[in-house]
């Protein structure tokens, strides 16, 4: 055997060593023993967690000053809301029993039996004062004009009654949906006390729901712990199958990675792009639920400076959107929409009619050589497909065009603080409080520019009227009645084209299952099967 | 000028601080011009898109981003200088250097594995390829090596990161994906930001180590039969370390910078892919205390690296400068 052959089985040696090592870490059917708790595909789980993913660490943990969405996700497993969704969307209770809509505003009738991380019980003085805590906090709770509306909100608890009324000095129709969402958990007493700390997710006592915050490496994990002898969870119109969690775990990472974790069994469920949804069209053991998050719809600049200023250039444009097409780039999982929401949001417009129809030609007459300037971000459609879809019909249609694509923070920023550098766009809403207004806020009633929400800066005073006068409504009849004449009224104006819902997917492996509530993501109906 | 100042040494060291101090002033002076030279308003973002404008100004003020530019910047000045680094924009009740302190051991991990790996790896496979291509022997070796390594240098890091992944993790099913929850998650990581660094250095040290071999004293150290292990271990390396060290003080800065990508690739939770986050955020505070802090490594690795050369090679005193 000469020198150099021998050299060469000792090093294929050491490498059959060190591929045996590398495999002597794994189980024996290949997946990855993450914490020692779960075996691969196929057998089902045997474990008391739940692996899932998120994208970035969370803000913060005080429910109102939340921001963005993983920040929800935690609100919503650290604390319970005074009311629910149920599975169908309806509102059902949650700490409260029950709740009486008023003109004035509504009374709440709080339920016996919950409490705190700490045992403190939830009184209505305990709902009353985290409730005023959000009200108050004007500078930093973004969502707390589309909860309580933009007038003050006076909150009074009756620990004998069992109430606690909220009256507000402008009428708000939206109050019931807007305190089932995360942003309106109940803090507990100590949370109030040292609402920093709370923020910094130190106050275990502060948890008013079915989880506490066990740990939190930053930008690694974060774990959840179900509360021992928890028992508030919402009286579901139909039973979740499965058992909770004892421990959910979410690991931080990039969501283009998220795929791959689940392909190999590091995680359990996690919510997996479009583009990499196909991954798992062939795969068994996997399922997938969807959620809705949003609305997509094409914004218009009404200003002075914008050609979509004029009603019958927004009208061309919307002859030359193919709206299916549009969908497709933007959300494969989309449904189409009449407006801003889907069909099953409360007061939605199903009527499509209501849409311009395709007509490209007709399009022509009066888009040909008008110059216009898209803006887009990467975000919407891949690299920004949104956009250029939009570019290319304007110039199929003969206008000069110009487009900007944009990461987020630049696209948003130019949105709302350069409106001469933009024309249209496609826009997305995140619609926290899943009801027809928050849509709707962005395109009629007061501009951005002015205190209002606003973004298109129409001006469309007969849908203004009517959106007004849905929010102050005291009946469910009358507030429908009000939205769909706002709908219809900007619709006819076309101030803005919808488009689809925007959605997420969870992809979910075997022996595990998620509810989406009404259609929201709500982490708390992370369940594992037997 | 104090004759302790005439010495070799001294007047290198001191050369040597007063380098680092200029460089780390530079960084501080650029991490500060930069945040302001990206497009779009942190506040605006920070707060959301559902933010009122009050809202928006009131982000603006707790930023402190009302205030002069040259206010904003003497505060971070001195912020910097007392060891500082303030708070995160997006995060308020997070501070800067708890972050840091949290990731910077992920990144640093696996660039100083990286780099290890890299040394030992090149100097073993460069010396072992020109020894056996001593004397125009095994040319189907030297064009092999040279055509291997040459290709995977050609590879972006992201497609080998995305090769390793699909081949180890997703195929066969022996290593993490992603994430850093196991020990083994350190493989692919570490695999992915040391093949390109291999494939230069182990090049370099073939072609020095081909120089090397045919020097004299190689050849007379072969003539008196000493083994090949210790005409290796003690005359040819010690003449390679000089070029090797001078490169792996590069590849190591350019590893803790290029970590971004990896990290991006392997969802590692390490400084770079923070600063990517930090930066889609509009999280400013972090972003620059990320940068400085990994521009503060890579300055303090090119010092060390200069002091080390200079233990190795005192010639590179007498030259007044080293080679970095």
């Amino acid at each position: 055997m000469t020198q150099a052959s021998k050299r060469g089985r000792r090093l294929g040696a050491a490498l059959c060593i060190g591929a045996l090592a590398l495999a002597g870490c794994t189980t024996e059917d290949g997946s990855i023993e993450a914490d020692g708790t779960t075996e691969g595909n196929g057998d089902g789980p045997h474990t008391d967690t739940i692996r899932g993913a998120w994208i970035t660490d969370p803000v913060g943990f005080l429910p109102m000053t939340t921001t963005a969405t993983d920040d929800y996700r935690a609100a919503r497993l650290l604390y319970d809301t005074v009311l629910r969704r149920d599975i169908d969307g309806e509102l059902i209770g949650g700490i409260a029993d029950d709740y009486q809509l008023e003109e004035s505003g509504l009374t709440l009738t709080i339920g016996e039996g919950h409490t705190c991380a700490d045992g403190t019980e939830i009184t209505p003085t305990v709902v009353a004062d985290s409730l005023t805590y959000f009200a108050d906090e004007t500078e930093s709770a973004v969502q707390r004009d589309g909860v309580f509306g933009p007038g003050e909100a006076t909150i009074t608890a009756d620990d004998d009654a069992s109430t606690v009324v909220i009256e507000l000095s402008e009428p708000h129709s939206d109050l019931p949906a807007g305190l089932a969402i995360p942003q309106s958990g109940i803090v507990c007493p100590a949370g109030l006390e040292d609402p920093e700390s709370t923020a910094a997710g130190q106050v275990e006592a502060a948890f008013s729901g079915p989880y506490v915050l066990s740990e939190a490496n930053d930008g690694v994990s974060y774990v959840f712990e179900l509360r021992e002898g928890y028992d508030s969870w919402p009286d579901y119109s139909e039973e979740l199958e499965g058992v909770p969690a004892q421990y959910l775990e979410f690991y931080v990472g990039i969501d283009d990675t998220v795929a791959n974790q689940l392909l190999t069994d590091e995680l359990d469920v996690a919510p997996v792009t479009d583009q990499e949804l196909d991954r798992f069209e062939d795969e068994e053991g996997y399922d997938q639920t969807t959620v809705t998050t949003g609305e997509f719809y094409i914004l218009f600049n009404h200003g002075e400076q914008s050609p979509f200023q004029d009603e019958e250039m927004r009208r061309a444009l919307a002859q030359i959107v193919d709206r299916e097409t549009l969908a497709e780039i933007v959300d494969p999982n989309g449904e189409l929409i009449a407006t801003l929401g889907d069909e099953n949001m409360q007061c939605a417009n199903t009527d499509f009619s209501l849409l311009e129809d395709y007509d490209a030609e007709a399009a022509s007459e009066a888009l040909d050589g008008v110059q216009v300037n898209v803006i887009g971000t990467n975000a919407i459609g891949q690299n920004g497909a949104g956009a250029i879809y939009v570019q290319e019909q304007l110039l199929a249609a003969g206008a000069e065009v110009e487009l900007q694509n944009l990461d987020v923070g630049t696209w948003v920023t130019d949105i709302y603080e350069e409106p001469e550098w933009w024309d249209v766009t496609v826009f997305a809403t995140v619609n926290n409080i899943g009801t027809i207004s928050w849509g709707l806020g962005t395109v009629i009633g007061v501009p951005h520019t002015e205190g209002g929400r606003n973004t298109s800066v129409s001006n469309n005073p007969a849908a203004t009227e009517a959106l007004d006068a849905a929010l102050a409504a005291g009946s469910e009849e009358e507030m429908c009645e009000y939205y769909q004449i706002a709908q219809e009224e900007a619709l006819a104006a076309v101030d803005f084209i919808p488009i689809s819902m925007d959605t997420r997917t969870f992809v979910i492996r075997d022996g595990f299952t998620i509810y989406g509530p009404g259609g929201n993501e709500d982490l708390t109906s992370l369940r594992i099967l037997d | 000028m104090p004759a302790v100042l005439a010495r070799p040494w001294p007047a290198f060291l001191l050369r040597k601080v007063f380098e680092f101090v200029l460089a780390l002033l530079a960084l501080v002076v650029l991490t500060f011009i930069m945040v302001h030279l990206v497009p779009g308003d942190p506040a605006r973002v920070i707060a959301g898109m559902d933010a009122s404008a009050e809202q928006v100004e009131a982000t603006r003020g707790r930023l402190g981003l009302d205030r002069p530019v040259l206010v904003q910047f003497w505060d971070y000045f001195v912020g910097v200088l007392t060891l500082d680094l303030g708070n995160s924009w997006r995060r308020p009740t997070t501070e800067v250097a708890d972050v840091i302190v949290a990731r910077l051991p992920f990144t640093a991990s696996i660039a100083l594995i990286g780099i290890a790996i890299t040394v030992l790896v090149s100097l073993a496979l460069g010396l072992l390829v020109a020894g056996l291509t001593r004397g125009n022997r095994n040319q189907w070796l030297d064009s092999g090596f040279g055509w291997i390594t040459a290709s995977a240098l050609a590879l972006p890091v992201y497609v080998i990161g995305a090769i390793l992944i699909v081949v180890f993790a997703v195929n066969w099913g022996l290593l993490p994906a992603g994430g850093a929850n196991q020990l083994t998650s350190y493989i692919l990581p570490t695999t992915a930001i040391a093949i390109g660094p291999i494939c230069s250095m182990s090049r370099m040290v073939r072609r020095e180590a081909a120089v090397v071999l045919e020097q004299d004293y190689m050849r007379t150290a072969r003539g008196w039969r000493i083994s090949t292990a210790r005409q290796y271990s003690k005359h040819a390396v010690p003449n390679l370390l000089s070029s090797t060290l001078t490169l792996s003080g590069l590849i190591l800065a350019a590893m803790i910078g290029g970590a971004i990508i990896v990290e991006t690739v392997f969802s590692w939770p390490g400084l770079g892919r923070t600063v990517v986050e930090s930066i889609i955020e509009r999280d400013f505070g972090l972003t620059r205390g990320i940068i400085l802090t990994i521009g503060a490594l890579a300055i303090t690795a090119n010092v060390i690296i200069d002091i080390l050369l200079a233990l190795v090679d005192p010639r590179t005193l007498r030259a007044g400068k080293a080679l970095t």
